[in-house]
């Protein structure tokens, strides 16, 4: 049952040289529609000839390689409000957030990953029954405060990924370095011996034992913006939560 | 019937009898009142959520075969179909037991796939084979394969099973299949990386969602032609992360869902003047979309925020969350 996609295309293609003298013949038989034309003519458009797989966009795992990023999880710029806001627009409540004494005070504590979600519930409660007739308006002045101190955070943390990305690809050149040194260097007993070798040979085990550490860290440091993504997410449905 | 156990061992008599009492207990569940069940296929955990219908709790994890993707039920919805992505194959479980039933050969990679409308044959997309292959499931026998475009993905079919579209995710297209002949009668080329095909169901609308290139595109089935190029424009969202991919049409045909990926929204949207009615804030990276069997509801999935939200057909609002497993993919809601 298998095609050959090359052989199909060619038979496409015949079909389509073929379908350009028969098709307005059988039109005029009064037989079918051209666009009803049974199965066995082809398509009108033919499949291109195989192509490679185009680069993926960010969002997949098959994201195209990006030497500074080293995460798995693609890389995803600043985050806009939209993605988790429904409410009427920011642009204002991102630049007088801060003058409210109270959304100030409680912007820091939202925002701290180490608030738990049965604590956050109660802030959030506190907050909107204080800001009585305001409510809505104050729960806005809060969700802007959240999400412009998380994405701070996170471009933050973005550009200390790939900071620590570069460091890495250093790291990893100066080890291969003192790796060929140190094997061109390994001629007889008495060198390999000698305390400059030896030490020489300790700190190319250290920079690798700093390497390796720094690889597995990295599967942590990677969640970072995720989870940050998901927290000014979580935000945006409990405070609009409690909005009316 | 697993409370109070009695403290001695019960005579046989009293152990028949609550065995009977047992099934009658099951056979009054299996009824058809308020019974909904919603399954979400984990994309990371490598199982399926149970959620029920009425409580909107999680009632059973069942643990699947690697990636599940894909996942549909049978018309009588007594069967539902997993595309279990790194075990190439899909697996079929009984809705009311919870149980693996049988596996079906699916070709390397099954991302996604749809049923005929008589519930046979099953049409597969093979993302890493350029492939659909079409599968009998009573028989468990591989029909046939239709070679198509580039990691084939989305797959759409006609109500009356006489067309099927698959999308092509690199080559950007949507293929027409002819269901009688196994054959591709055209091919239209659509945006970026189209995802998923679904048929108004007057047979009348194709549409294709195409995630990079960030529109839909409705084709009239008959002429092969574009009718209408849907874009999104969400206020406070930056274009890229605006990527449609699961699309569902009520059954009057009137309304269309669309799921719009990082935007983290659901367009709601006229399918008659084309009109967009609303930008439904839900979860984060919505995926793929589910009606209720009475269609009073649609369940989103939502891959980044574990969780999948409902949605209020009637009022088009969204009325509560469900926090599910890892990478929710895709839904379906049997009575």
């Amino acid at each position: 049952m298998t095609i050959p996609l090359r052989r199909l295309t060619a038979a496409t293609l015949a079909a389509l040289l073929a379908g350009a003298s028969l098709a307005p013949q059988a039109f005029a038989q009064g037989a079918q529609a051209p666009s009803a034309a049974p199965a066995s003519d082809g398509p009108k458009t033919p499949l291109p000839a195989p192509t490679p797989r185009a680069p993926q966009p960010g969002g997949d795992r098959r994201a195209a390689p990006d030497p500074d990023w080293p995460c798995i999880q693609p890389k995803v710029g600043a985050l806009s409000y939209g993605q988790m806001w429904s409410g009427a627009p920011l642009e204002q409540a991102l630049e007088t957030w801060r003058q409210d004494e109270a959304v100030a005070d409680l912007v820091p504590v939202i925002v701290a990953r180490r608030t738990k979600p049965e604590e956050l519930a109660a802030e959030l409660d506190t907050f909107a029954k204080a800001a009585g007739a305001e409510k809505n308006a104050k729960l806005t002045l809060l969700f802007a405060g959240a999400f412009e101190e998380l994405n701070t955070t996170r471009s933050a943390i973005l550009t200390g990924i790939e900071r620590y990305a570069r460091k890495q690809r250093t790291l990893s050149e100066k080890i291969k370095q003192e790796s060929l040194k140190l094997a061109s260097e390994r001629k007889d007993m008495a060198t390999q011996n000698s305390p400059e070798f030896q030490q020489k040979e300790q700190e190319r085990d250290w920079d690798t034992r700093i390497y390796d550490e720094r690889s597995q860290a990295l599967t942590y440091v990677c969640e970072s913006p995720v989870i940050l993504e998901q927290l000014a997410f979580t935000l945006g449905r409990e405070i609009q939560a409690r909005m009316d | 019937m697993t409370t109070d156990a009695p403290p001695r061992r019960p005579s046989r008599t009293a152990r028949l009898l609550s065995a009977s009492a047992a099934a009658a207990a099951l056979l009054a569940f299996a009824g058809p009142a308020s019974a909904e069940k919603i399954f979400v296929s984990n994309e990371r955990d490598h199982t399926m959520s149970v959620v029920d219908g009425a409580t909107l709790k999680v009632v059973e994890t069942i643990k699947t075969g690697r990636r599940p993707r894909g996942i549909t039920a049978s018309p009588d919805g007594k069967l539902i179909y997993v595309c279990t992505s790194d075990d190439n194959r899909v697996e079929v479980y009984d809705s009311a037991t919870h149980k693996l039933v049988k596996t079906l050969p699916s070709g390397p990679d099954p991302e996604l796939f749809v049923l005929h409308p008589s519930g046979n044959p099953l049409y597969i997309a093979n993302e890493d084979d350029n492939m659909v292959t079409i599968v009998d499931v009573n028989t468990g026998q591989k029909l046939a394969e239709v070679p198509v475009g580039v990691e084939p993905e989305g797959m759409g079919i006609s109500p009356d099973g006489k067309t099927l579209v698959n999308t092509s995710e690199t080559t950007s297209m949507a293929h027409f299949i002819d269901t009688a002949t196994n054959q591709i009668v055209e091919n239209v080329v659509v945006d970026s990386r189209p995802r998923v095909a679904e048929f108004r169901s007057d047979n009348k609308q194709v549409w294709v969602s195409a995630e990079v290139g960030g529109t839909v595109s409705v084709i009239d089935p008959a002429t092969h032609q574009i009718v209408k190029k849907l874009t999104f424009e969400i206020p406070g969202v930056t274009a890229e992360a605006i990527q449609p991919v699961g699309v569902k049409i009520t059954k009057d045909g009137k309304t269309a869902f669309v799921a719009l990926g990082p935007a983290n929204r659901v367009a709601v949207v006229d399918t008659e003047t084309f009109a967009i009615k609303k930008y439904l804030l839900v979860g984060q990276r919505v995926w793929q979309l589910a009606f209720s069997p009475d269609e009073s509801r649609l369940y989103t999935t939502n891959g980044n925020s574990n969780d999948i939200s409902i949605v209020d057909v009637a009022s088009d609002k969204v009325t509560k969350s469900v926090t599910v497993g890892r990478s929710p993919w895709g839904a379906v809601a049997v009575p």
